[in-house]
């Protein structure tokens, strides 16, 4: 059995001194969280609007995509009608899916990331299928940096979730930046200043 | 047969074009992550506390070890360990023939690329298709990556389009990247949609949670493993960190380090399969534990692979990452090979300048140029290093070690600088004054200068 193996072995060799885990405390950057997390949006290549309530989000959507597209809307108080996720045979009918709009836990002033877990998610494979996403988010849920945030999400119970920032991008061919990689090549974030 | 660094990047230079580009495309990455790190006052802070999670992780990795495996079992999650590449191959390829796969989508992984998974798979009629873009472009090319966390910096996007158009019939000639780019997503998105299982590595485990967390900017690691019904992801056991908060220090650092992003655009918590779904989690050693009982290397545990060591190296710009020769090249690369094979990458220490610039840039504060500087004098005292460059140190040693010998030596060398023909220094023998004329000899030495002026 190589488990028992490998443990004995790191039993034996590990190093004898007494390592202290580190004082966690790290003083938050200056500033208000919501203006410092949408200067952050055009760094990671994120559209950016702010809606004053969820009746304003949906005026917004229709706004950036006005046509006759293929939707699934996850967001009950966006009146915006598409696709019942739960009576997909397969999932990989959402290839090519135009648009996904999906609810985003927290986000990240220091960075732009957004959560993201299956708490909201039917398929996990919804925010990364969808040629567009847009994720929204509560203006209240904007913490300052990612140990707040890790720190707010002790013992959340998700089985998956994912900090996005951006839409999906590479710089593979000669470190030209290129917007629109494996995931979704368009992302809009959405502000909700008054979320009743 | 492994070639030397200093032969192959004899071959590299020849192209001083390339060269310059190589040396210029790295350069702006540094000077990106130090964007980056300076935007975070409490950087230094962050490079302090990381290090000492890891050197407390290490310390302890085998509790965290097993407290690990007990909450992903916990989780549904099934954890394998193996003790070397060639086990770790075996399992994998085990579980892929129990669900009868026949392709796989593979996201970057710097492990697999060390346990030659993609050749195993292949010989056993497994097709692996790499996801990441730079990945897919040197999978195609049928090259290893020459740097880890931009595989294919060392080709020119013409060089892509000419491979694209080849094996794709793209457009030929249509060399703008976001044309290829888009070819190499419809192309990538028809496997995601056929694959029977997704492989993908591990930048950080947590002990507390029994999670992974992968980190892209692609999304190739989400959209595999959302879509096949089998997950697979393989990592090494260094890659533990004992809570969920500890995240906060290393998604901080690991972008900003390598690429001077604020963060990946991903960053993935796997912590149970998804509905129907089955995931494994494979714990590799591959003498990782026995690297913990070498006082002076087993630091090099820490490295969380961004990459940052190589765009500021000096040597690595203006070699390439293929000069190395190892599964990871430039200065981590030249520490960490000689763990797995000493004489094998003996040579590799010595490709450096020991500028230091290394051990500036890295996150976790690994010691690299320290550490290359001790496996010098270990290589040195073992029998594995060249003839040719032994008997030269031995004479330097005596020449260096002995001030009257030095003085005379020095009188010795500006006296014949001067009166001999510069051929008999620009020979064979000498590989300084391969690329460089020698320089012109001063009338006196430093030392005689001196005690003139003190006069």
């Amino acid at each position: 059995m190589s488990r028992k193996e490998i443990l004995e072995n790191i039993a034996r060799n590990k190093p004898s001194g007494e390592y202290k885990l580190p004082d966690l405390t790290i003083r938050p950057q200056e500033g208000k969280v919501d203006e410092l997390f949408e200067e952050m949006m055009p760094k990671v290549s994120a559209k950016f609007e702010k809606a004053k309530d969820y009746s304003a989000v949906a005026e917004i959507i229709r706004k950036h995509f006005p046509g006759d597209i293929r939707i699934v809307n996850l967001i009950e108080k966006v009146k915006i009608p598409g696709i019942n996720v739960s009576k997909l045979k397969n999932i990989k009918e959402l290839n090519l899916l135009d648009l996904a709009i999906i609810k985003g836990d927290l986000a990240v002033a220091e960075n732009g990331a957004i959560w993201v877990s299956d708490q909201n998610l039917p398929h996990r494979i919804l925010p990364f299928i969808c040629e567009n996403l847009i994720l929204v988010i509560d203006k209240k849920n904007i913490v300052n940096n990612m140990h707040e945030v890790y720190r707010l999400q002790n013992n959340l119970d998700y089985n998956y979730g994912v900090f996005i920032a951006g839409p999906s991008k590479t710089a593979d061919i000669e470190q030209s930046l290129v917007v629109g990689a494996q995931g979704p090549r368009n992302m809009l974030v959405i502000l909700v200043e008054n979320q009743a | 047969m492994r070639g030397s660094i200093k032969d192959n990047s004899e071959v590299f230079l020849k192209n001083e074009e390339r060269t310059n580009w190589h040396d210029k495309a790295l350069w702006f990455v540094r000077e990106k992550r130090d964007l980056a790190a300076k935007s975070i006052p409490e950087w230094e802070q962050l490079r302090e506390k990381a290090s000492a999670v890891k050197m407390h992780t290490l310390s302890n990795l085998d509790q965290y070890l097993i407290e690990f495996e007990e909450n992903a079992l916990k989780n549904g999650v099934k954890v394998h360990w193996a003790k070397d590449g060639e086990e770790h191959n075996r399992i994998i390829e085990e579980i892929l023939q129990s669900h009868q796969v026949k392709k796989v989508v593979k996201s970057k992984s710097m492990l697999t690329e060390e346990c030659h998974l993609n050749p195993h798979l292949e010989s056993k009629g497994i097709e692996v298709i790499d996801t990441d873009l730079g990945e897919r472009i040197i999978q195609l090319k049928k090259e290893p990556p020459s740097h880890i966390v931009m595989p294919a910096i060392h080709l020119k996007k013409e060089e892509v389009s000419e491979l694209f158009h080849e094996k794709w019939n793209t457009e030929k000639g249509n060399n703008d990247p976001v044309y290829l780019t888009y070819q190499a997503r419809l192309s990538l998105r028809k496997d995601f949609l056929t694959a029977d299982a997704a492989i993908t590595g591990v930048n950080f485990a947590v002990a507390e949670t029994g999670e992974v967390v992968v980190c892209t900017n692609e999304g190739n690691a989400d959209v595999g493993t959302h879509i096949a019904p089998l997950q697979i992801h393989s990592m090494g056991i260094e890659k533990l960190i004992p809570q969920r908060e500890h995240l906060g220090i290393f998604t901080r650092m690991l972008a900003r380090s390598a690429t001077g992003q604020p963060v990946t655009v991903y960053t993935s918590h796997f912590r149970k399969p998804k509905k129907e779904g089955e995931m494994h989690i494979v714990l590799v050693d591959n003498k990782r534990s026995e690297r913990l009982s070498k006082e002076k290397y087993w630091t090099s545990l820490k490295c969380i692979r961004c990459g940052a060591c190589m765009n500021t190296c000096p040597i690595y710009r203006r070699s390439g990452g293929h000069s190395y020769e190892a599964t990871i090249p430039g200065p981590i690369g030249s520490i960490l090979a000689p763990n797995l094979d000493t004489e094998k990458y003996s040579d590799l220490p010595f490709a450096s300048t020991l500028c230091g610039s290394c051990s500036d840039v890295c996150p976790v504060k690994i010691n690299i140029h320290e550490q290359l500087f001790f496996w010098r004098q270990d290589i040195g005292r073992s029998n594995v290093l060249p003839k040719s460059k032994k008997i030269s140190m031995k004479i330097m040693a005596g020449v260096l070690g002995n001030p009257a010998v030095y003085k005379m030596f020095g009188k010795m060398m500006r006296i014949s600088l001067k009166l001999l023909p510069s051929s008999i220094f620009e020979n064979k023998l000498n590989t300084w004054a391969k690329n460089r004329k020698m320089m012109e000899a001063p009338k006196e030495s430093f030392q005689e200068w001196y005690q003139k002026r003190k006069k």
